[in-house]
């Protein structure tokens, strides 16, 4: 796929300029889908990505700090604000052509039904029942080859895990990913150098291109661009190697479809204005809080060598909670492990003896994204959202009661010790490590959240579907309330978090809408 | 949209991270190989420059706050750049260890951690294996070994 990138077209200094029918905002998960869609039935698609375009060729020579540095918003350094008793959460995006998708893990689930019927039953949402909704899983799981993980896939780590499991009585099942060929080198979240995983850049954008639409990279929207209450366009920047701003951008469109996820579809829309009619832009925003805990076993576990995300458990989806497998760079796992000096390397050398198990939480919606004009905003969002999350009581419990469940079942697989994510360790375990008889004397609940080491790559839910502007964002038809021609497709409209990864969800959702929006007639460009 | 930084801040960081760095891969036998750490300080700075200014500004100060601080946790005068190694390791050591602490510590542990066990010396010195290249697939080792 050739894409073309901001940075080749520098030079003149008059802006350029281009029309179109409809012009995407993102090339991630959802906007490739959005933009395959169209242009197969025949429109003209122009898609706008503020990341690089990183070729898998090129994955594969950086390392995953270079990843990040290119292909991860913030380099990877992006935290919410606690408010209250709540965790500072390292949020994870991916910014580059393909966007989240080309970082995930490769998990599909579908949504579960008990979701489906809550936006149906609960807010009325009747177009997202498992019915109509199903034709889309369909397709999406037929464009993106998902298959069931094998079990000789599975990491020793997650082998270990599931033994621990089946003595406690629960099981883990086989994860579903989007994956062809893939050989378990576990480098999924800095992209596939294989090309085994079949992520949007490799899926849908080029079925995009081929059919018409243009790609370009290196090209950030600041500013929707409106006629009264109709959307007509966008304007940004092309931005150079080291992603400093240069040459204007507009595109003049029939239709605009903003595709940024959930951290940066809020941004545009508080920046045109857009939040002062509507209350719910850039609230309710879910995360799935996620941790995980580590455990060291006698033996050699190796746990990095299998599929990065092989197998989950759905055993207390009651409790909110999904238990996941994964796995840790090197890097990071000797960060978490305390010790300096000598100690440090003791800790770094139980590398191949540890196993990693993880879970993520089924939260209410506590996440924010303030406008740039708030105070908090003013100070520290100016490039960058500022996202602040508020922790239910309900969610800190459960928060609690995944680490003790991951803990005790490594201690029924026969784990030595088990690790927390704590800062600091548990109080009265400074070093971290707890024995069985530990983990029992330790009060998880009494923890100060802000103790907590907790990531979220699911930032889901900031511009909400809804039946009224009262409490949403976006109609059924992902239409912003009281605007004409300006649409929302990503991961921002998802009405409540989904207790699963969403990437299917998301792509499922802009199946849907693309389909809508095919048979909608384009107003004349103005 | 990313504001460079300053030369001169930048060279405060790259020693700030160098001293650190230093003394978190040191070992009964002393600091690793100077130039190894001099390679991972200015890796380390190319990473905070990729990063947005208020991200650089947080990891900033947790390192300088560190940097200053630490010695306190084992009742010497602040500035860990004036102390021997042992006893920068026993400041860091102690800080960690608090609550408090424990978060800045961690948040430049774990970037100087990221990028130096990238380094295919550093993983094989802890037993990991390298990391996989394009175009030279690993055949899947998983179930060798011994899993039941
Ligand atoms: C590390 C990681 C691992 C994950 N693992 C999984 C998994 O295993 N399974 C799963 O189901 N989900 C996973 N996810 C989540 C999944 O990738 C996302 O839910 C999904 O990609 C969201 O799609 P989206 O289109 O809303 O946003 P994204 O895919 O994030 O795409 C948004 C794109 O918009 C671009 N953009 C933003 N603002 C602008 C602007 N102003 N101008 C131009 N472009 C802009 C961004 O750069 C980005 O490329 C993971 C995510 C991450 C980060
Ligand atoms: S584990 Fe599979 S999908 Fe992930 S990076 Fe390796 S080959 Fe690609």
């Amino acid at each position: 796929m050739s894409v073309i990138s901001g940075r080749t077209l520098m030079g003149p200094a008059k802006p350029l300029s281009l029309s179109t029918d409809v012009v995407i905002v993102g090339s991630g998960a959802s906007g490739a889908v959005v933009a395959a869609e169209l242009a197969e039935a025949g429109q003209k698609v122009v898609i706008l990505e503020e990341g690089p375009h990183l070729l898998p060729a090129d994955l594969g020579k950086m390392r995953p700090s270079e990843t990040m540095r290119r292909g991860w918003r913030e380099a990877g350094m992006s935290f919410t604000v606690p408010i209250g008793d709540s965790p500072a959460i390292n949020l994870m995006v991916g910014r580059c052509v393909g966007g989240s998708s080309v970082m995930t893990g490769g998990v599909c689930f579908r949504t579960p039904d008990h979701i489906l019927h809550e936006w149906v039953e609960e807010l009325g949402l009747r177009s997202l029942s498992p019915e109509a909704m199903a034709p889309h899983f369909d397709e999406v799981e037929r464009r993106c080859h998902i298959e069931l993980v094998p079990e000789h896939m599975r990491s020793r780590s997650t082998v270990l895990y599931g033994q621990g499991a089946e003595r406690l009585g629960y099981s883990l099942a086989p994860n579903r990913r989007n994956t062809k060929d893939c050989d378990g080198c576990s480098r999924c979240n800095f992209g596939c150098p294989h090309q085994a995983k079949w992520s949007v850049d490799l899926t849908y954008l080029p079925r995009a291109q081929a059919a018409g639409a243009e790609v370009f990279a290196d090209a950030r929207v600041e500013e929707i661009l409106l006629h009264g209450d109709q959307a007509i366009g966008v304007a940004g920047r092309l931005l150079d190697a080291e992603g400093q701003p240069g040459r204007r951008l507009v595109v003049h469109a029939r239709r605009v479809i903003l595709a940024c996820g959930g951290m940066h579809t809020p941004r545009l829309l508080q920046d045109a204005g857009i939040a002062d009619r509507l209350a719910a832009v850039g609230e309710g925003m879910t995360l799935h809080p996620s941790m995980r805990v580590m455990a060291r076993f006698d033996e050699p576990v190796y746990g990095w060598r299998g599929a990065l995300q092989s197998a989950h458990s759905e055993a207390f989806v009651d409790e909110r909670i999904t238990l996941m497998s994964v796995f840790v760079p090197t890097g990071v796992l000797a960060a978490t492990l305390p010790g300096i000096g000598h100690s440090h390397k003791r800790r770094a050398e139980m590398a191949p003896y540890l196993a990693v198990f993880g879970g993520l939480i089924h939260d209410d919606p506590g996440g924010r994204v303030l406008s740039r004009r708030s105070p908090l905003g003013l100070l520290m969002g100016q490039t960058e959202p500022v996202v602040t999350y508020r922790m239910s009581q309900r969610d800190r419990r459960g928060v609690s009661r995944m680490l003790r469940i991951l803990a005790e079942t490594f201690f029924a697989a026969g784990a030595r010790e088990v690790f927390l994510p704590i800062l600091g360790g548990p109080p009265g375990f400074p070093e971290g490590g707890l024995s069985a008889d530990d983990l029992r004397r330790v009060d998880l609940d009494r923890i100060p959240s802000q103790r907590f080491e907790c990531a979220s790559q699911h930032p889901l839910g900031s511009c909400r579907m809804g039946l009224s502007s009262d409490d949403a964002v976006v109609d059924e038809q992902g239409q912003v309330f009281g605007l004409r021609e300006l649409f929302v497709v990503d991961s921002s409209i998802l009405p409540t978090s989904l207790g699963v990864n969403p990437q299917v969800t998301v792509m499922a959702m802009a199946t849907r809408l693309s389909q809508q929006l095919r048979e909608r007639p384009l107003p004349p460009l103005t | 949209m990313l504001p460079r930084m300053a030369s001169s801040k930048l060279v405060r960081t790259e020693r700030a991270l160098f001293l650190f760095a230093e003394t978190l891969f040191s070992d009964h036998s002393g600091p690793p190989a100077r130039q190894r750490v001099e390679s991972l300080a200015r890796d380390a700075v190319a990473l905070l420059v990729a990063t947005t200014p208020r991200a650089r500004l947080m990891f900033s100060v947790c390192l300088f706050v560190v940097l200053w601080v630490a010695p306190l946790f084992i009742r010497r005068a602040p500035g860990l750049a004036r102390l021997p190694l042992p006893l920068r390791v026993a400041a860091l050591e102690k800080m960690e260890h608090t609550a408090a602490g424990a978060a800045l510590v961690l948040a430049v542990k774990a970037v100087l951690c990221i990028l130096w066990y990238e380094q295919p010396e550093s993983v094989a010195g802890i037993g990991v294996d390298p990391p996989c290249q394009p175009g030279v697939r690993r055949s899947l080792p998983v179930l060798s070994g011994g899993v039941a």
